[in-house]
């Protein structure tokens, strides 16, 4: 294994589980983004390139955007009072990763890794060609994908409608 | 081809996704908050892009991994994007970003 990838991996997963228990929201959407950007950069090790450039403007950048715009638009709890909750709450489960692992290691003693069938069929020619994989092979994703954004467009500008109208009549 | 050294990446990978799993579904299950679930929710699209991508790397179809990752991205921000419009509604709507006050509906 290359160093470079335990180094990315580790970061990976130290800023997940920072975005998890920071108790300060803003901190948070900040080391998901940096989560993000570390996964992308993990991403273009592993040869996938168009979808770490995906991953790092869209995750990265517009998914962060949104979320410090719903905490700029939003109150959520104060400083001290996000700190006593994850003194009272979340301090019970932090023994859950070492027992999730520890299962999964007694669990990886009896699995025999060749009862996985690896070889998965269903891409043919020779090309590993990403364009041809995404446009001439898997053509109903993109009009999945072209259904779900207009989906997601009106969905918003909906939602902020009814609220701008709601606040509207409270004027 | 898949060799020894590439499984072995593979569960190397496959680690730090269960990992990142188990982050996800601690800050969704434990947390009242309605911004954190958010968070978790893509802490759980981290973890599944990071699988797919490795499950590529190592069977050398990346193309076909890409693909389906970029399917992915797609649809986890028109997720966030609708559900933060509905954070904010509820938020509107009740004063509060606690998952708990949205009793409404209880009979």
């Amino acid at each position: 294994m290359n160093p470079f990838h335990v180094v990315a991996a580790i970061s990976l997963v130290a800023l997940a589980v920072l975005a998890v228990m920071m108790p300060d929201l803003l901190l948070a959407a900040v080391g998901l983004a940096l989560a993000s950007a570390v996964l992308a950069i993990l991403m273009f090790m592993m040869g996938a390139s168009w979808a770490a450039v995906m991953e790092l403007s869209v995750c990265a950048g517009l998914i962060t955007a949104v979320f410090v715009s719903v905490i700029c638009l939003t109150k959520p709890m104060t400083k001290p009072e996000s700190r006593a909750f994850a003194k009272k709450k979340l301090a019970k489960f932090f023994m859950l990763p070492l027992v999730v692992i520890g299962l999964g290691l007694v669990f990886a003693k009896f699995f025999d890794v060749n009862m996985i069938p690896f070889d998965i069929s269903g891409v043919s020619g020779a090309t590993n060609d990403f364009r041809n994989i995404m446009w001439l092979q898997r053509p109903l994703d993109i009009i999945g994908q072209i259904a779900i954004i207009l989906t997601g467009i009106f969905g918003v500008v909906i939602l902020f409608k009814r609220l701008s109208d709601g606040k509207k009549e409270g004027k | 081809m898949i060799t020894q050294g590439s499984l072995q990446f593979f569960w190397y990978s496959a680690v730090c996704v269960l990992l990142l799993f188990v982050a996800a579904y601690y800050c969704i299950t434990v947390s009242s908050n309605l911004i954190r679930i958010l968070i978790g929710i893509e802490v759980f699209a981290k973890a599944v892009t990071l699988l797919i991508i490795a499950a590529g790397f190592v069977t050398g179809k990346t193309a076909l991994s890409q693909a389906l990752v970029i399917t992915l991205i797609l649809v986890e921000v028109v997720i966030i994007a609708v559900a933060a419009g509905l954070v904010i509604g509820a938020y509107d709507k009740t004063g509060s970003l606690d998952a708990k006050d949205l009793r409404n509906l209880k009979g």
